[in-house]
């Protein structure tokens, strides 16, 4: 059988024997330029166009054998492990509110509802799982201003709905997300890019301050939990990408970059901390929970001076987050404590593993965006719970556990990002970073 | 010349490898290389040369990013890892080895020398 004579024969064969489209793209792209180059130099050895072409693509091999090779290679790597963890920790949230509830009169209602939830938020993580993330560069700078506009705004949209529903908070989740897409569009307008990414990062911190001139944006929750998540998400993603190289910069210099957005967030906290009837932490929240971490047993329930307590699971509440793994704590002991977070936990540190396997500069930044807010989401309840330190870290649930639906479906649709990039690790590939426009300078 | 295709195809990951010691490089630049540094005895045709670069990112041996070349055409560069670099020097101590017991064959082994 006579081979392809033409490049578009020849890459079309090829293409067809790759069964993932994304790979096709990717793969049928770098032969073409290869094609090209090869045409291009029969070219100009003298040969007619038609001739140059015929030859280029004799040069290159059956389209095939080629394309069957590179399918092989190409496959997306399905995530079962991590699907299935995440199954198990939506089963477990669902089984942990139901049991709450358990004897509450109109108990069969709130079946549907958290079953609802539950599967909202595990069709979205498989949803977003399945998709292509890379659509996401194609706009990355227009998604990053609008997720940080929405997030400063968050408050502001809350208020507007009378309250009605806590939505608009939640968007602060999806800051880090903003700064990756952020860091990866200006990757290569060096430290201009780092400055704008700087300044696009403390945005929503500064909106959120009291007298700040941009508190008309003002928010219901107060500033504490943006500027926590900006300190470890925000500046953790512009740090994570001035090391694998963004910017230009020295990869050693984002010890510089930590140093300064850790200053300035802790400089912006100070002020709000300072402020008068800013913090209304509860001594007795603290002495409980001092009490109950220090008398917790390795398992079962806590022994303490009923005079003072009085009876700990009436007192303590499972059904809000405020003080949920203090609950935890009390009636089930550290044994308790640690198995109610086992499949979170090995969500994140199976992600985090993967992580470092991630080829691609988009894949790494998404990838340490959404790990970072879910890690610092867990980190931050558990001790806030455990110290007492009521609203001082955050204003959300621990991941993928305690009581919160909004959060839940944030937190798996983070989720589903970070297993997409999984999946399309094998055919990971930035493009070509546009550089800006500089103006030419005119000889004198 | 053209060399004989199966002395080739087992050492044609560390001629890839080779090629990328000294800079990043893109696909076309890399069997326009190895044709001149091998004074045209090595024709590597773009059906070997993919699939043998994308397994050996898949082996985290090399990484590809793209970046406009000269021309301002975006092109799929591939750079040497640490792993490759190491993978490289095991591939040549072997190759050495390997290509100095076939030479001292062919000129009649050490038993024979002196007699």
């Amino acid at each position: 059988m006579p081979g392809p004579e033409t490049i578009r024969d020849y890459l079309d064969t090829a293409a067809a024997q790759i069964r993932w489209k994304r790979a096709r793209t990717v793969v049928v792209r770098e032969l073409e330029t290869h094609l090209e180059d090869q045409r291009q130099e029969f070219q100009a050895e003298g040969h007619p166009p038609e001739e140059a072409e015929r030859l280029a693509v004799e040069e290159m091999g059956d389209p095939v054998a080629v394309g069957t090779d590179l399918d092989r290679l190409h496959r997306p790597k399905s995530q079962w492990k991590m699907l299935c963890l995440l199954a198990v920790a939506l089963g477990l949230w669902l089984v942990l509110r139901l049991a709450e509830r358990w004897g509450v009169s109109y108990w069969s209602e709130y079946v549907v509802s958290f079953g609802g939830i539950a599967l909202l938020a595990a069709g979205l993580a498989a949803g977003i799982y399945l998709l292509d993330y890379t659509l996401l560069a194609k706009a990355a700078l227009p998604l990053a201003v609008l997720l940080t506009a929405a997030a400063a705004l968050g408050g502001r949209l809350q208020f507007q709905l009378g309250y009605t529903h806590d939505l608009g908070q939640y968007i602060i989740l999806l800051l880090p997300v903003a700064m990756a897409l952020a860091v990866y569009g200006l990757r290569s307008w060096g430290t201009g890019g780092l400055a704008l990414c700087c300044l696009l990062g403390l945005l929503p911190a500064v909106c959120y301050l009291p007298g700040s001139p941009l508190r008309f944006l003002w928010a219901l929750w107060g500033a504490l939990p943006v500027l926590w998540v900006s300190l470890f998400g925000v500046t953790g993603v512009l740090v994570a990408g001035v090391r694998l190289g963004a910017f230009g910069a020295r990869r050693r210099n984002w010890q510089l970059v930590a140093a300064y957005g850790a200053a300035v967030l802790v400089c912006l906290a100070a002020t709000f901390l300072l402020q008068p009837g800013q913090l209304s932490m509860s001594r007795e929240d603290m002495t409980w929970a001092r009490e109950i971490v220090s008398h917790a047993k390795l398992a079962g329930m806590v022994e303490l001076d009923p005079a003072l307590m009085g009876d700990m699971r009436l007192e303590l509440r499972f059904t809000g987050y405020d003080g949920y793994m203090l609950a935890v704590l009390a009636n089930y002991g550290w044994l308790g404590l640690a198995l109610i977070q086992a499949p979170a936990a090995a969500i994140l540190i199976s992600g985090w593993r993967k992580l470092r396997h991630q080829a691609s500069l988009l894949g790494r930044l998404l990838g340490t965006a959404a790990l970072t807010v879910l890690t610092w989401q867990a980190a931050a309840v558990l001790v806030q719970n455990l110290a007492g330190l009521r609203g001082l870290l955050t204003c959300f649930p621990y991941p993928f556990l305690s009581d919160g639906g909004t959060s839940l479906v944030v937190d798996c649709a983070l989720l589903g990002l970070l297993l997409s990039i999984f999946r399309g690790e094998s055919i990971a590939r930035d493009t070509a970073a546009p550089v800006p426009q500089m103006p030419k300078k005119e000889p004198v | 010349m053209e060399a004989d295709k199966s002395l080739v195809s087992g050492s044609m990951a560390l001629l890839v490898l080779k090629l990328l010691e000294d800079g990043d490089k893109y696909g076309y630049q890399m069997t326009s290389e190895l044709k001149a540094r091998s004074e045209d005895v090595f024709h590597l045709k773009a059906g070997t040369l993919y699939p043998l670069l994308h397994s050996l990112e898949e082996k985290g041996l090399v990484t590809a990013y793209e970046r406009e070349a000269a021309a301002g055409k975006p092109r799929r560069y591939y750079h040497l890892t640490k792993e490759g670099q190491a993978a490289l020097r095991e591939k040549e101590a072997a190759w050495h080895t390997y290509a100095d017991a076939v030479g001292r064959v062919l000129e009649g082994g050490a038993c024979c020398a002196g007699t």
